[in-house]
């Protein structure tokens, strides 16, 4: 068993699976608890760091996924 | 791991308003469930284009890999280090009971563990208080590695191969009581059948 941290997100309750900082950006990676289909990046907001906010565009979403992947292979 | 949960993802991503960063509870989950999730996570590097289709076997298998390794070393963190690491006075910095942390040293992979976890320096003050090991360099020397990474090569596999003893260990037992129960079964049976 593993212990994981729960966020609520747009009312669905989501774990944290991953949290990278790459160049001042850190992007935090959610699965849905209860949907295995259903996952969500965010990154804190550069401003107020307590905050998280959507990502730009697709290609952030893609740049965020192939940091993920990187850091999985490199472990 | 389809283009239908890619499209779901990106919408959830690139939509929805700012919120506070912060957990709301914690949850106890299978390993594999939330190793599963990292892999499909992973896997959509295939969709986006930087993994070819056929690459991505070899991907799921290097991230389901990668996430073994990554959980025993967090857990490695959460049973030996956090207890043992302490705040300074002024409440600036940390110190660690190396001692303490010691005392979870037992094993070549604990070794490991704890380098993961801490790196060459603080571990070496760790293994001054373990009597069958001594540091790092000690280490690799009386182990055959050339230097550190050929180390974590092999610890890494060790480990892996570690959990697939330990998951056919688990499906063995679980044959062994479907047998057994079986068999009271059919005893239960024959000897409601009376010959």
């Amino acid at each position: 068993m593993k212990d994981v941290e729960i966020y609520t997100i747009d009312d669905k309750e989501y774990m944290l699976l991953n949290k990278i900082t790459k160049n001042e950006d850190t992007y935090l990676y959610f699965s849905n608890v209860h949907e295995g289909n259903d996952f969500i990046i965010r990154k804190l907001d550069k401003e107020d760091n307590e905050y998280m906010i959507p990502l730009n565009d697709e290609d952030e979403v893609k740049k965020a996924i192939l940091l993920l992947t990187n850091k999985q292979l490199e472990a | 791991m389809d283009k239908q949960t890619y499209e779901k993802m990106l919408k959830n991503s690139t939509q929805g308003k700012r919120q506070k960063s912060t957990s709301s509870s914690y949850l106890r989950v299978k390993k594999e469930h939330f190793k599963n999730a990292v892999i499909t996570l992973c896997c959509f590097s295939a969709i986006i284009g930087a993994v070819t289709m056929t690459g991505i076997n070899a991907l799921r298998k290097a991230v389901d890999e990668a996430v073994q390794v990554g959980t025993s070393i967090e857990e490695f963190k959460k049973e030996a280090i956090n207890e043992n690491t302490h705040r300074t006075q002024d409440g600036q910095h940390y110190w660690y009971d190396y001692d303490s942390i010691g005392e979870h040293v037992k094993t070549d992979e604990d070794v490991y563990l704890l380098y993961r976890n801490l790196g060459t320096t603080q571990t070496n003050k760790v293994l001054e208080t373990v009597d069958s090991y001594n540091s790092i360099e000690n280490f690799l020397e009386t182990h055959n590695f050339e230097n550190t990474n050929d180390w974590t090569k092999t610890a890494n596999k060790q480990i892996i191969m570690q959990n697939e003893i330990e998951q056919k260990q688990q499906e063995v037992n679980k044959m062994t009581e479907e047998h057994q129960l079986n068999s009271a079964q059919n005893e239960n049976n024959n000897a409601l059948g009376g010959k």
